[in-house]
């Protein structure tokens, strides 16, 4: 039962990742496009955090106490590292998110517009 | 001094100055002297690191806060990151000194200096480290401040266009990184470069656990979404569609570091995960004819895309797409020859093209416009300037004595090695190339200028060298030329030891497990 679950979430991470990156390709709005970077940026921390995961029960939070063995704590707590790095990852996304968001704002008070699409017809508008 | 503080140097820098600069009242002066003071630090550091990587016998280890190999992160310095960090130092520092007069009629300055020391940093991280993840980090921080920077023109269309092109580009693919980490580490346990490198051979190491699971289809994977990664930060066929736009909205001195250097990061890590880490792969060949066939479209899109473009930066920035292919496609070749290759064509490519991209700059800061045919009979009026440019681009093209002309040489004679077929590729490419080059060249030097520029009646430009454009060019072209005269010597006495030693996983991996085996005890 529970294989099945670990099974189902990662292919739907998979198949998100996949959404976002396609979402990225093909939309012309700017804020569009970063919200699917994100939500790619999310399958793949969740699809990160999904190694570290025990597939026993009960599992343990990465924290050793004193009333079980130091054999069963290895054996059944949680791996803390994916974690670790996923902080990391999270941090970096943050400032990549504020980083194209300034440009998107920017790219506003240029054209009037976050569609590249609208840009483009009114370049095309200002020619004619 | 310690070998993990080459990298902090301009990331301390950078991090103080936006608020050492509103404390001096945005004084420009004290921008531009506290920018060049870390430059030159860095530059002196990495000096040090080049002669002590030289000097020992073995790559140098330096353990972040003492923590031991698979636990903490550690860098790992041999000698080819050594020469790759002492070329990447030198030229930021020359880009430091360009920028102080090219942006001087611009604001913002403090945050120009803050993203090339975080460029720098970025750089000179990726090529130090010894970690898989923190590898992941430096790209990051090179994406960061190579996204900002781009976008240095904020009033243009064109550069805050290109920047956020770049910038959504970058992030997929360094998330595309760190995915591909996310399978090595669910096989390996470990992400350390060495121990990974110890678990693929069968060699134990401490600390960490066995393999779990199918090691080969890991790898599989992430050398399939590493490569997607590389495909976008290093502007191979598929993914070279930011680059264009992206070098004709940056300003000049940040094309020269991100073609020379951050494009080569790429380059490295390939080379880096090739040829030290996993030597020997199971799927070695499928990955070299991606290799192949992917350099070879690169090289040809380059070079055919050279002959149309009529913006003078465009047609670098299709240059160093050209050169990128080259450096792909001998990646699949896999001897140590190839290593060779890739090591002095990173650091000749780096220099002459940053020779080409100063001296166009000197013509753009003097013409205020970038286009071939408005900038046409220019040369005559700058005839220095004029002159180290055609240094680089007989340079680039690959004329003997200078030095991008041994680089291709030993490319083709590592292509050799497979088939003569793909070794022609680098002759029929470089052959479009020069046409173009050629072409460029007479515009700028017999051309006559354009109507409606303000030059009707005399008929010719009155324009003026810059001296301190020429300065660097100077210094430049003077490398350019001798490390192509000397470049039999440069092989045998600097470049072959470095490919020789990235070569040797055991000496890599021995350098780690001693420091960890001397903790332990």
């Amino acid at each position: 039962m529970i294989s099945f679950l670990l099974a189902y979430i990662s292919i739907t991470l998979f198949a998100m990742m996949l959404l976002g990156i396609y979402g990225v390709a093909t939309r012309s709005n700017l804020i569009k496009k970063i919200i699917m970077l994100n939500v790619m940026g999310d399958a793949i921390n969740m699809l990160f955090i999904l190694i570290g995961y025990r597939l026993v029960f009960p599992v343990f939070p990465p924290i050793y106490e004193r009333h079980i063995t130091f054999e069963e704590f290895l054996n059944r707590s949680v791996d803390p590292v994916p974690q670790a790095l996923v902080l990391t990852a999270v941090v970096i996304g943050m400032a990549m998110n504020i980083l194209l968001t300034t440009y998107a704002i920017q790219f506003y008070r240029l054209h009037g517009t976050v569609d590249v699409r609208d840009m483009a017809e009114m370049l095309r508008g200002d020619e004619e | 001094m310690e070998v993990g503080i080459v990298p902090i140097i301009p990331l301390g820098f950078a991090f103080f100055l936006p608020f050492l600069s509103i404390v001096t009242g945005k004084n420009r002066r004290f921008t531009i002297t506290y920018g060049l003071t870390a430059l030159t630090a860095a530059f002196v550091a990495s000096l040090w690191l080049f002669s002590r990587a030289y000097s020992s016998n073995g790559p140098l280890i330096y353990a972040f806060g003492n923590w031991i190999a698979p636990i903490g992160i550690v860098f790992e310095v041999d000698r080819l990151s050594a020469m790759l960090v002492l070329t990447a130092s030198f030229g930021f520092l020359l880009a430091g000194i360009y920028s102080a007069k090219y942006l001087s009629g611009w604001n913002g300055l403090e945050f120009f200096y803050t993203f090339l020391l975080g460029l720098e940093a970025g750089s000179l991280g990726a090529f130090m480290t010894g970690d898989a993840f923190n590898l992941f980090v430096m790209f990051e921080v090179i994406g960061a401040s190579a996204y900002a920077i781009v976008g240095f023109y904020r009033t243009r269309s064109e550069a805050v266009e290109s920047a956020f092109k770049y910038g959504i580009s970058g992030a997929v693919a360094t998330s595309l990184y760190f995915l591909a980490l996310g399978f090595i580490y669910a096989s390996f346990g470990t992400l350390n470069m060495a121990d990974l490198s110890s678990k693929f051979h069968g060699i134990s190491f401490p600390v960490t656990t066995k393999l779990f699971g199918n090691p080969t289809l890991a790898l599989a994977m992430f050398f399939a979404l590493t490569i997607s990664m590389v495909i976008v930060k290093s502007a191979i066929f598929p993914g070279h569609y930011w680059l264009p736009s992206a070098y004709s909205g940056a300003p000049i001195p940040v094309g020269a570091v991100l073609s020379g250097f951050i494009e080569g990061t790429g380059i490295y890590v390939l080379a880096r995960y090739l040829y030290t880490l996993f030597h020997g792969l199971p799927f070695g060949s499928t990955l070299s004819l991606v290799f192949f066939t992917l350099g070879t479209a690169t090289a040809f899109l380059g070079s055919v895309m050279m002959l149309v473009q009529r913006d003078m930066k465009r047609l670098i920035a299709y240059s160093t797409i050209l050169h990128m292919g080259y450096l792909f496609m001998v990646l699949g070749v896999g001897t140590q020859l190839a290593l060779l290759a890739v090591g002095f064509h990173l650091v000749n490519h780096a220099i002459a093209k940053m020779l080409l991209f100063f001296t166009v700059g000197a013509f753009i800061y003097r013409a205020g416009t970038s286009r071939i045919e408005e900038l046409a009979g220019i040369g005559k009026a700058m005839p220095v300037n004029t002159f180290l440019f055609g240094v680089a681009v007989l340079s680039l093209v690959g004329v003997p004595p200078l030095n991008v002309f041994f680089g291709k040489m030993l490319i083709f004679d590592a292509l050799m090695q497979v088939s003569p077929w793909l070794a022609s590729v680098v002759v029929i490419t470089s052959a479009i190339a020069a046409w173009a080059y050629f072409k460029a060249f007479i515009y700028l030097w017999r051309g006559k200028p354009s109507e409606g520029h303000g030059h009707e009646e005399g008929k010719h430009w009155d324009v003026k060298e810059v001296w301190t454009f020429n300065a660097l060019g100077i210094v430049l072209a003077t490398l350019v030329i001798s490390l192509g005269l000397f470049a039999p010597v440069l092989i045998d006495r600097v470049f072959h030891p470095a490919a020789a030693q990235a070569m040797d996983w055991q000496g890599y991996i021995e350098a780690v497990k001693k420091l960890a085996e001397t903790v332990l005890r």
